[in-house]
């Protein structure tokens, strides 16, 4: 027979594990949840794992984007993936946030289309390190633009998507620069 | 004790629900990141990644080959693979492939 003292007991384990082991946004502990990184005959790569908070107003698409970063370099690589009824390519990506302003060409990867009317374009740009920096360090929401031919596609992320997310990448910066 | 019986059978049911290889198992929550596969390719500069989900054990979706991870970033020469494995509860699985190369 198990008595109720240890019941509550084994309930009391149970619970003290599952709130210790659940993720929690904003522990510094769970920053590695965000990136990976290697350590190669080059130097270090850093690796910010997909983002998928930047939205597109009219069609709702998502815009989701990854971050590579190999140390003693000035650029980092930007691959991305946006969602049209177009098959025109990007020409190119621009990252705006209050005084920061970077562009950058975009050179695909792939287009692949998902149904009849949804193209998925992937594509890649590099732009300098410096910029991304000042990207990720705006207190306000910033935009990504990417040009086709015949098209402005602006995403937006929500104030408190940005709060979360840009305060845990820009650690994440910090944290690359500190080792740099 | 009939009710921790059950409780205790309903945890293991679910646990063993959505399972995803990994080589080590966490009963309640699982993040693990393993090697997977190492080339003599020398040099990378470029990081791919694909991944696929289980819900339940009853839906399985997605593309996690080393293929699509190495088109997602363009790799043509991969220099190392890891996976990394996330279970939560047995009711969430997910398999992600990392792929470095350049």
């Amino acid at each position: 027979m198990v008595s109720k003292a240890k019941k509550a007991s084994i309930l009391a384990i149970l619970l003290f594990i599952c709130i210790f082991s659940a993720p929690s946004e904003v522990s510094g502990q769970k920053l590695s949840k965000y990136y990976t990184s290697a350590l190669l005959e080059s130097g270090t790569l850093y690796f910010i794992l997909p983002l998928d908070d930047f939205q597109e107003k009219e069609t709702k698409s998502r815009l989701i984007f990854d971050i590579s970063y190999l140390t003693g370099r000035d650029s980092v690589t930007i691959n991305f993936s946006y969602f049209s009824s177009s098959s025109n390519p990007a020409d190119s990506l621009s990252l705006r946030s209050g005084d920061c302003s970077t562009t950058c060409r975009a050179s695909k990867l792939f287009i692949d289309v998902e149904n009849h009317q949804k193209w998925h374009h992937r594509f890649t740009a590099k732009l300098p390190f410096s910029g991304l920096a000042c990207f990720f360090n705006a207190p306000l929401p910033p935009e990504i633009i990417i040009t086709t031919q015949d098209d402005h596609l602006i995403y937006r992320v929500r104030k408190g998507h940005w709060k979360k997310q840009g305060s845990i990448i820009s650690s994440i910066i910090q944290l690359i620069q500190a080792n740099s | 004790m009939k009710k921790l019986l059950v409780f205790l059978i309903g945890v293991f049911i679910l646990s063993g629900c959505a399972m995803v290889k990994s080589p080590l198992t966490g009963f309640i929550y699982s993040d693990v990141k393993a090697p997977f596969a190492v080339t003599s390719n020398t040099g990378a500069d470029r990081v791919g990644t694909a991944e696929a989900t289980s819900i339940l054990g009853i839906v399985a979706l997605g593309d996690a080959s080393i293929d699509a991870a190495a088109k997602s970033a363009g790799i043509t020469r991969i220099h190392h693979v890891d996976e990394h494995v996330n279970v939560i509860l047995g009711v969430y699985a997910k398999y992600k492939i990392v792929v470095y190369g350049e």
